[in-house]
């Protein structure tokens, strides 16, 4: 079967969601649901409680003081931010992490998407970005494609692994001559089909390029180069190990302050670490 | 050497490296200022997340390597980077990268 038409068909008989993440969702459309109503539906599921309560009070978010409950969590990190990590802990649980190619596991997938998070949020926090909630989240997904792989054309993957290393080319070229679309692609049909933000779909097929059109996007220019910063400081594997040539554009779009890499370095390993443990512990 | 923490990680003494401004461009607080807890109670109301600070520890960048290890560092490095760099930033991450190739050796 071609390999497109396997993976639309995937695509549409996607594993579907923990209730957790969909209840939330339902109840996050309607205006006149309470923090309290919220706090009671995340509650429920006590493995997924218990994994934000720990994200929570990581110094990645930085905040002061502990947070012990789910209704101090939505308070402290907004309800979107706490919608975004329920959503992050539910896809990483959704997809089978036992599909092992030889030197490429979902594991170092998920690994190398929380360390794209990490340096994502980290590079939107030294340009002074107000907003900060979907930085983490865009990070975690900007390589879903990968996973869409893995799961629907095992076989095929196996062999763009094998290619990476014969042909020694990145990844995604690779998946372009044996698969005829790459990642980002993949990524694109599955991130409209879950109904992802329209900002986190423009990561998905745009992060290797950092820009659509002329648009100023700061959020998709920090995914960009917190995809360069990943592979460089190797936070988790991506399938192969090119440190990609920034997009010159992103440097004049981010203005990040000078010296960022050389200080930012030590956070960025520290809290990679703290959430990998955290997120990818069963 | 400075060193990017959060807020939240602040320890009575530690020194500002970087001013801090707020998003009009204003300084909320000079650079080399000792950090107590009234500043932290300070920032934290202005909404900064984090803040560069002088890290006295680090002194990684300092180290003297052998030529032998900068030879395969370098080596490393030319498998992984195929391009050239073509301003500051690009110099700070290559500079970056190697310094993490050096530390793994």
């Amino acid at each position: 079967m071609d390999v497109i038409k396997k993976i639309i068909e995937g695509v549409s008989n996607l594993p579907t969601l923990p209730t957790v993440y969909t209840n939330l969702s339902q109840a996050m459309e309607n205006p006149n649901t309470t923090k309290e109503e919220i706090a009671r539906i995340i509650s429920a599921d006590q493995a997924a409680s218990f994994k934000i309560l720990k994200v929570a009070n990581s110094p990645f978010y930085g905040l002061r003081g502990r947070v012990d409950t789910i209704t101090q969590a939505l308070l402290y990190l907004g309800f979107n931010e706490v919608k975004n990590i329920v959503f992050a802990l539910s896809v990483i649980n959704a997809f089978s992490k036992n599909k092992n190619f030889k030197k490429f596991t979902p594991i170092d997938l998920w690994a190398h998407s929380i360390g794209v998070g990490v340096a994502t949020r980290l590079i939107g926090a030294a340009v002074g970005e107000k907003n900060l909630e979907n930085y983490f989240l865009a990070g975690i997904f900007h390589d879903i494609g990968k996973l869409v792989f893995f799961e629907y054309v095992p076989n095929e993957y196996a062999k763009v692994i094998d290619l990476v290393e014969t042909k020694k080319i990145p990844v995604k070229d690779a998946e372009l001559e044996i698969l005829g679309l790459n990642h980002a692609r993949a990524g694109q049909l599955i991130a409209e089909k879950w109904k992802l933000p329209q900002s986190v779909v423009n990561i998905v097929s745009s992060h290797h390029t950092g820009l659509i059109g002329n648009n100023v996007n700061t959020l998709l220019a920090a995914v960009h180069l917190g995809d360069i910063i990943a592979r460089a400081l190797d936070l988790g594997y991506g399938g192969d190990n090119y440190i990609p040539e920034p997009n010159i554009k992103v440097w004049d779009i981010l203005k990040l302050p000078k010296g960022f890499f050389s200080s930012a370095r030590k956070k960025m390993k520290d809290d990679f670490d703290r959430l990998t443990k955290i997120m990818l512990s069963d | 050497m400075s060193k990017l923490i959060s807020i939240d990680e602040i320890q009575d003494g530690m020194i500002l490296a970087e001013p801090i401004q707020n998003r009009f461009g204003h300084t909320l607080l000079g650079a080399n200022i000792k950090l107590e807890e009234k500043h932290v109670k300070f920032l934290k109301s202005c909404g900064i997340q984090t803040i560069y600070i002088v890290d006295e520890n680090d002194n990684s960048s300092n180290k003297q390597y052998d030529s032998e290890t900068l030879e395969k560092a370098k080596a490393l490095l030319n498998q992984r980077i195929t391009w050239r760099p073509k301003n500051e930033y690009e110099n700070e991450l290559i500079e970056f990268v190697t310094q993490h190739i050096l530390e793994k050796l």
